[in-house]
């Protein structure tokens, strides 16, 4: 299951190094790092069958922070600030690769339920520069890695041995060209007191809407540089820095629903965030969609015509396609492969393409969150295409080949410390058949009349969604949970809030019936969580008129409302609620 | 009450009666925040269904520094301030409520939102009432579960679920933290750097973490209460590969109130250089070549831990939750003789200090609000009573002033015994018990593992295993010994306790998540059984270590 969790997101590399790194010779962390590759690979090149032929370190060094406040205070965050090295980390994960590019010991095991705890595992590196003591980390972390290969290697050659020929003939491993790519490592500057007061500013304004049970505005920021050196030469050194504002709000309605909503603002700099002043327009008008929520109509199941306007059809493909043509999916027979045999068919209306490219820093003046220059298997971000013309060209590939396809287009990514698999960057759903946004809701109320339906629906946007692509158990079904959801009828009357709405369905099914799109395109920023943990990632599509929509009423919580009311009635100035103790 | 343990140990007090005057009266948001909501809380009720009876909630503050360096490198280095809010609403009646009972809905615990980390009134309020309605919404579900559960089993007596006590309000001056951090992170790099020359040392650590918890905590019976809670810890570990690939460590470590009671940076150097040379001799030490039965000598810092297992942890918990199986516990055998007529075990949270140096078991009222009370545990081999909170068993119906989260448990334990005998005669006597079953060496265990779970119903006493044992011989001779462990041993070994020595030593420690505090001489016991080891071990690193420059 994949899940594009927007205010869970796990927090890649830290940010604001204290000190600055120049050229390579100085920098003790990737001297360090080298010298055990080399060394490493030295000792056991020539331990019998069980070679090593393949070992790279990834270090995420950086430090991230995490301020949050709720009704005027701060609230704990994990993040303690004290002291020049707080919130600093450094974590590393070691790929150690035993057996040969055709067949090692990642080869998935077929028949094999078991769970890798060994994808799981990362390690912590000292903080400072101090080259023994960095080296030893180093040494305990290969040999950690290099006996859990060793000994898989085994397992996968069995394996082989006792099970039918595979489908799939593709190598373990593709070969690429080493890399080598040196960036000088800035010095952000984060003045993390003048926004927690800022923070608490804009928390406050929740206080005057006791019914909003709970609400946060949190800054998280955070970046670093990354680290990646292999035994085929390949040495990166990237910073990489980020912040995001995210205001969250939750109600519960009457019948015990409950209902969230949030905003949020991304930058790749504290001072490129909005004024206050625009932040407090965000957080009022979530206040004002809040009570509109509770106080909204719960709608029916219904199948129907409907808009899916541009940030909620960006998760909408970022779910039902982008990971469906990650490449590693291609070829794990546990995977229901709804693609993988469709390469040169019509998978959607023609006037519709897709390509994921991570190349790209913003689109017009958002930043994307999926930017990066190399992926984390050190290979160098490409734009892959996905869609032509409805025609399905390509799949998302890391350095696990599949058949025809024997190379790594820079899509292999993980959080720090998780094992690398094929993801999504920056999303673009690009149209050829693109109309107003005005001419696509005139579109929508024709369909209405001509179907014979009572409404139409408009998605404004969503919370994510999640998507199973396994085959088996669980059905080849995704679900996109829409926040604000209003209902259009063909008679003119004004347009309806309604509430407790998921919509569901099937992919391919979802995709033939794509009409028409608008001209609206719009950036989705988030972080999508899936076997290698959580990425940032970008999603960027105009709104889509589809034909048909399937959505089902979302299952609610049986809790009341609190028995007694607010504690601080609105209006009412906290001073005069304070009283002094007899 | 069931409560579930927070990782920083949460106090909880209860508490009323006649009100002490508070100390001076600065303006304390989070005590008006808790009691104004709490006042509040008292007319919650839904439709017909049981109110509450007793409501409390506490707010823990801490404020923390934590650095910690590896071979001479800062692996982490942080601090700052956190809190935890927690409500707990009675619901029912003190005969039956909603509370010891296994198969309600689930924990009395699940917040809503998050929880102020600054004592800001109106944040504080808000946060509180979500969590007191939830709390009495869980409350009403549980309680009618337990209903449902009596009637439909035959439970033959039943303890009240909670009982009157003098609550006492007790408002004290907030301690700031007093911590020099970069004292600290010099003297931690500069002793982790020792492990640089030891190449048997795989990974080690050295560590020092600082805080103050502030308590604050209201209650329905009108309670106030309010104090400050310090403790600091600096420990030494090390860990390696003995050739035959088992992993050895050996630790040192000191848990004390205030940095000043810490060791000189020269002292800390020694002892990590000590940490490290006993390490070496681990890995290079026999394993316990097959398992061993026999009498076990415990120097006074292992006895202390022996104590906490076999006497504090069987004592903690007295009474059973609803709805699971009851195992045999030594808390049954009030009366009877449970130990050695030479064991005698008290325990006395009102003490600060113990030969100047700091109990931190002490504290100035318990979870319940109530004033600790001296109690002894075991009289010359004799079980007295058991560690008593606000909750009942049948046998006790009062607290004795020794409630941690809401349920009995350990203070600071003192270990005597009426016939000390010193170091030099407990061996002697080892060595004639071995003499008699016709033993080749004897057990001497110089510390044990601190680490192992708080586990009060256990039927048996399970011990951690040995960090520092040797083998002793006939003539006396001691040969360092890894890869022991115990067996679980029955209540019954206290009973084969042989003597107990001269010279007694404290060990503040966790006793689940609370900190304690034993005070105890060394013990031999007759007859305990230790294990060799029995499981396969991973090979030495096929790289070799890497040289390190020195520093």
């Amino acid at each position: 299951m994949h899940r594009t969790l927007m205010l869970l997101a796990l927090l890649a590399a830290g940010g604001a190094l204290a000190q600055k790194k120049g050229a390579p010779e100085q920098d003790v962390l990737l001297k360090a790092l080298t010298e055990e590759v080399q060394r490493s690979m030295a000792a056991l090149k020539g331990v019998g069958s069980e070679k090593l032929y393949y070992l790279s370190y990834r270090v995420s060094d950086g430090r991230w922070f995490q301020d949050s406040a709720s009704y005027g205070a701060l609230e704990n965050t994990d993040s303690w600030e004290d002291g020049p090295l707080a919130g600093r980390a450094r974590i590393l994960d070691v790929s150690a690769r035993v057996g040969s590019y055709q067949l090692d010991n990642t080869h998935k095991l077929r028949g094999d339920s078991s769970f890798d705890m060994e994808r799981f595992r990362f390690h912590s590196l000292p903080i400072e520069d101090d080259l023994g003591a960095l080296k030893l980390a180093l040494w305990k972390a290969t040999d950690r890695a290099y006996r859990s290969a060793a000994k898989q290697v085994t397992r996968v050659k069995t394996n082989q041995a006792v099970k039918v020929t595979e489908e799939d003939r593709a190598d373990d491993f593709s070969r690429e060209k080493p890399q080598v790519f040196l960036q000088a490592v800035p010095e952000p500057v984060v003045d993390r007191k003048a926004w927690k007061d800022r923070l608490k500013r804009l928390s406050a304004l929740f206080k005057q809407h006791p019914l909003i049970l709970s609400s946060s505005v949190t800054l998280q920021g955070g970046g670093g540089t990354s680290y990646f050196v292999d035994s085929e030469g390949t040495r990166l050194r990237v910073p990489r820095f980020f912040v995001r504002l995210m205001i969250s709000g939750g109600v519960r309605a009457d019948d015990g629903m409950e209902l969230s909503l949030y905003d949020d603002a991304a930058a790749s700099s504290l001072d490129q965030l909005p004024s206050e002043a625009e932040l407090e327009a965000k957080v009022k008008r979530l206040i004002t969609r809040l009570e509109a929520l509770r106080n909204a109509p719960v709608i029916e199941p219904y199948t129907g015509p409907a808009i899916v306007a541009n940030r909620a059809a960006a998760v909408f493909f970022h779910e039902i396609l982008g990971h469906r043509v990650e490449g590693h999916r291609q070829k794990d027979a546990d995977e229901g492969r709804t693609f993988t045999k469709k390469l040169g068919q019509q998978v959607i209306p023609p006037f519709i393409s897709v390509v994921d490219d991570p190349t790209q820093p913003t689109f017009r003046d958002t930043v994307l969150n999926g930017h990066y220059l190399y992926d984390d298997e050190g290979v160098a971000a490409q734009r892959a295409v996905v869609l032509e013309g409805g025609v399905l060209k390509g799949f998302l590939q890391g350095r696990s080949p599949i058949p025809g396809f024997p190379r790594s287009n820079g899509h292999g990514r993980a959080q720090p410390g998780l094992a690398p698999v094929a993801r999504q960057g920056n999303l673009f759903v690009e149209s050829s058949k693109q109309v107003s946004f005005e001419a696509l809701r005139a579109q929508l109320v024709a369909e209405v009349k001509k179907r014979n339906k009572p409404y139409g629906l408009i998605f404004e946007d969503v919370s994510g969604g999640f998507t199973f692509t396994q085959a088996g158990m669980l059905p080849q079904a995704f679900k996109v949970m829409p926040l604000w959801v209003t209902r259009v009828y063909p008679d003119g009357r004004k347009d309806e809030l309604v509430r407790g709405v998921d919509i569901v369905g099937t992919p391919l099914a979802s995709f033939e019936k794509i009409l028409a799109t608008g001209d609206d395109f719009a950036v989705f920023n988030g972080y999508c969580g899936a076997e290698s943990g959580s990425v940032p990632v970008s999603a960027i599509a105009p709104s889509l008129l589809i034909g048909e929509i399937e959505v089902e009423k979302r299952g609610k919580g049986y809790e009341r409302p609190p028995l007694l009311p607010p504690p601080l009635s609105p209006g009412k100035a906290p001073a005069a609620v304070a009283k002094e103790q007899p | 009450m069931k409560r579930a343990a927070f990782a920083a140990s949460l106090l909880l007090l209860t508490g009323a009666a006649p009100v002490t005057p508070p100390e001076p009266r600065e303006k304390d948001e989070i005590l008006s925040a808790l009691d104004d909501e709490l006042s509040r809380a008292r007319a919650l009720a839904m439709q017909k269904l049981e109110r509450p009876h007793h409501l409390q909630a506490y707010v823990t503050e801490e404020d923390g520094f934590q650095v910690s360096a590896s071979f001479g490198a800062l692996v982490s280095q942080e601090g700052g301030l956190r809190s935890i809010l927690q409500a707990d609403v009675r619901v029912g009646t003190p005969a039956l409520d909603d509370t010891m009972f296994v198969g309600g809905s689930g924990g009395r615990f699940g917040p809503i939102g998050g929880t102020p980390s600054e004592a800001d009134y109106d944040a504080l309020r808000q946060a509180l009432w979500l969590r007191l309605d939830a709390a009495y919404k869980r409350g009403l579900e549980s309680l009618s579960a337990k209903r449902a559960y009596l009637e439909q089993n035959q439970v033959k007596e039943r303890p009240p679920d909670f009982s009157p006590a003098p609550v006492v309000s007790l408002v004290l001056p907030r301690v700031p933290l007093t911590v020099n951090r970069d004292r600290w992170t010099a003297a931690v790099r500069r002793a982790s750097a020792v492990f640089r020359d030891y190449p048997e040392v795989d990974t080690s650590s050295v560590s020092l973490r600082a805080s103050v918890q502030h308590l604050s905590y209201v209650s329905s019976e009108k309670v106030k209460v309010r104090f400050t809670d310090p403790f600091a810890r600096l420990s030494i570990s090390a860990s390696g590969q003995a050739p035959d690939g088992m992993d050895v460590r050996a630790v040192r470590d000191w848990f004390v109130r205030t940095e000043d009671e810490l060791p000189k940076d020269e002292e800390l150097q020694a002892a990590a250089v000590e940490v490290a040379k006993r390490l070496t001799a681990l890995a290079n030490a026999q394993p316990l070549a097959e398992d061993y039965q026999g009498p076990v000598l415990f120097g006074p810092k292992a006895a202390a831990v022996f104590f906490l297992r076999t006497v504090g942890d069987p004592l903690s918990h007295p009474r059973e939750p609803l709805g699971l199986p009851h195992p045999g516990r030594l808390t049954e055998r009030l009366g009877k003789h449970v130990a050695s007529k030479v064991v005698t075990a008290k325990d006395d949270p009102t003490l600060q200090k113990w030969r100047g140096q700091s109990l931190l078991g002490y504290f100035p009222v318990d979870d319940d609000a109530v004033k600790p009370e001296p109690i002894t545990l075991i009289d010359q081999g004799v079980l007295k009573t058991y560690y008593m909170s606000r909750v009942p068993t049948l046998r006790v119906a009062k607290t004795n002033g020794h409630s941690r989260a809401g349920e009995g448990s350990v203070g600071s334990l003192f270990i005597e015994t009426s016939a000390p005998q010193p170091q030099a005669a407990l061996k002697k006597q080892l060595l004639e018990l071995m003499k008699e079953e016709d033993l080749e060496y004897g057990i001497y265990v110089e510390e044990l593992e601190d680490s192992a779970a708080f586990r009060s119903g256990s039927p048996t006493l399970s011990l951690p295993a040995p960090l520092v044992a040797y083998r002793v011989y006939a003539d006396g001779r001691e040969e360092l010994l890894r890869g022991a462990t115990f067996k679980p041993a029955p209540f019954r070994a206290l009973k084969e306790i042989a003597a107990l020595g001269d010279t007694q030593v404290l060990l503040n420690t966790h006793q689940g998540s609370q900190r304690v505090s034993i005070v105890a001489p060394a013990v031999l016991v007759k007859n305990l059984e230790l294990q060799k080891p029995r499981e396969e071990f991973e090979k030495p690193p096929v790289i070799p270590r890497p040289k390190l420059a020195r520093q």
